[in-house]
């Protein structure tokens, strides 16, 4: 399994050059300055952005190409993210909000619920469940989404920034947490960070936008 | 600092008489009640049949513009052609159209005679005017503008980032607007289907035009009472003041949600 994105990513008129190209259980840390696509370059690949130009596929199956006239929704790509913002739904409790992704895809309410649990147990979070997203605390919001992404088991990881919200304390204990997931991790797994620590505990590989 | 305004011996004057205007006759009709006979004469049959009549239709109205009315208002929120902002204007307009031209307007299109009307009368010997369904077709042209202000403003608020967060969860356009967007907006979605059910319950001019004033039949609470009031005046304060409470309840109600702009 494969993710290569080669073109230009971006919005409106400023144009970035990415070229950029991961294998199944790699994690590929994206570094960059403020302001040089990192965020632009998750939501292109996971289908809330187009790209500019160029081609976006994963294993041969295109999912964004502009002169070939291709593209794939979001809701088909199987990917997950763990947004910058998080983007919790408010309204849902945590569990609700970790099913959510497996609902949408046929699993019953009762697999979802169990498998829900466990991704939450993985990241220390078992204890929220009953909670309503919208009274977590930052570190809890971050532990809550990164279970959410990982209950679908996607093809593709996104990670954003996933260790922005939380205190230094806590940081290390969840840096260790998402290092164990990645570790078992067998897709393709795309890491966002401004901190050189997290990029070198965690990727394979780095990859720099300017 | 003080802001000259806000001292302005002019403005302040006219500002309290604003208050008195408004205060004066609802506190008017209170003075002049009979409350010693207040029950026995809200206890009529006329005014009970009336009273059904109106809770029956202004449910059935609401119920109505919150199913055609909070899709319309999603679109308007998700759109902004020129064409949406031409429907936007039109669809709000009866909110300003003097009622008794809305009915006209109903009668035009859904009378006997009317551009639909007659279809559905040749059609299918359906006849509209002069019914309870004509009362609930005027509520809800009436009413409909009031929720579609309130909750297309929701819809414009809500967050857009966890409509794509759920895309990429795999959920269909369906299942994002009623587990995501209505949720976030369910505030306003209430605010909305109240003010639209309170504008259907006091609904007059349009619903007289169109449906007539017919007891038993299409006669509201506000019908019978412009009818009392030709005959019996007092009998008349009593429905009115029974209606005012109905709206004070309502506005207070609302209170938390709309009437101070919030939507959360």
């Amino acid at each position: 399994m494969s993710l290569s994105v080669i073109g230009t990513i971006g919005k409106g008129t400023h144009a970035i050059a990415v070229d950029l190209t991961v294998d199944a259980g790699e994690v590929v840390g994206i570094v960059g300055h403020n302001g040089a696509g990192k965020t632009t370059l998750v939501e292109t690949i996971v289908g809330i952005v187009p790209l500019l130009s160029g081609s976006l596929s994963l294993n041969e199956v295109t999912w964004d190409d502009a002169s070939q006239k291709v593209w794939v929704s979001p809701e088909q790509r199987r990917c997950a993210v763990v947004f910058q913002d998080l983007r919790l739904f408010p309204r849902m409790s945590v569990l609700q909000n970790v099913m959510f992704g497996l609902r949408t895809r046929g699993i019953s309410k009762g697999e979802a619920t169990e498998l829900a649990q466990q991704k939450l147990g993985l990241v220390g979070a078992s204890h929220l469940v009953s909670r309503k997203a919208s009274g977590l605390s930052g570190g809890e919001a971050q532990r809550v989404a990164l279970a959410r992404a990982i209950a679908t088991n996607p093809d593709v990881l996104l990670l954003d920034e996933p260790l922005s919200a939380i205190d230094a304390a806590s940081r290390e204990d969840l840096r260790g947490v998402l290092s164990a997931i990645l570790n078992d991790f067998s897709g393709i797994a795309v890491l966002v960070s401004h901190d050189p620590h997290d990029v070198a505990s965690l990727a394979t590989h780095t990859v720099a936008l300017e | 600092m003080t802001r000259r305004t806000s001292s302005s011996p002019l403005l302040r004057a006219l500002a309290v008489i604003a208050i008195l205007f408004v205060i004066a006759p609802l506190l008017s009709v209170f003075v002049r009640v009979p409350w010693t006979d207040f029950w026995s004469t809200l206890n009529t049959h006329a005014v009970r049949q009336s009273l059904i009549i109106s809770l029956q239709t202004s449910l059935v109205a609401a119920l109505l513009a919150a199913v055609l009315g909070i899709p319309l208002s999603w679109w308007l929120a998700r759109t902004s052609s020129k064409i949406s902002r031409v429907i936007r204007t039109i669809c709000i307009a009866p909110m300003v159209l003097p009622p008794v031209v809305a009915g006209i307007a109903l009668l035009a299109a859904f009378g006997r005679r009317g551009v639909v009307g007659e279809q559905l009368f040749n059609w299918w010997g359906i006849s509209l005017p002069f019914t309870k369904t004509a009362v609930i077709l005027a509520q809800v042209f009436v009413s409909m503008p009031f929720l579609i202000l309130a909750v297309e403003a929701a819809f414009r608020q809500a967050d857009e980032g966890l409509e794509d967060a759920a895309r990429t969860f795999g959920a269909s356009p369906a299942r994002i607007f009623f587990s995501v967007v209505v949720p976030s907006v369910r505030p306003a979605l209430v605010a909305g289907v109240v003010l639209a059910w309170a504008r259907s319950f006091g609904e007059f001019g349009a619903s007289i035009t169109f449906a007539g004033s017919f007891p038993g039949r299409t006669q509201t609470l506000p019908m019978s009472v412009y009818e009392i009031a030709t005959y019996d005046y007092r009998q008349a304060l009593v429905v009115s003041v029974f209606m005012m409470f109905v709206s004070i309840a309502v506005l207070a109600g609302m209170r938390d949600s709309w009437a101070t702009g919030s939507t959360r």
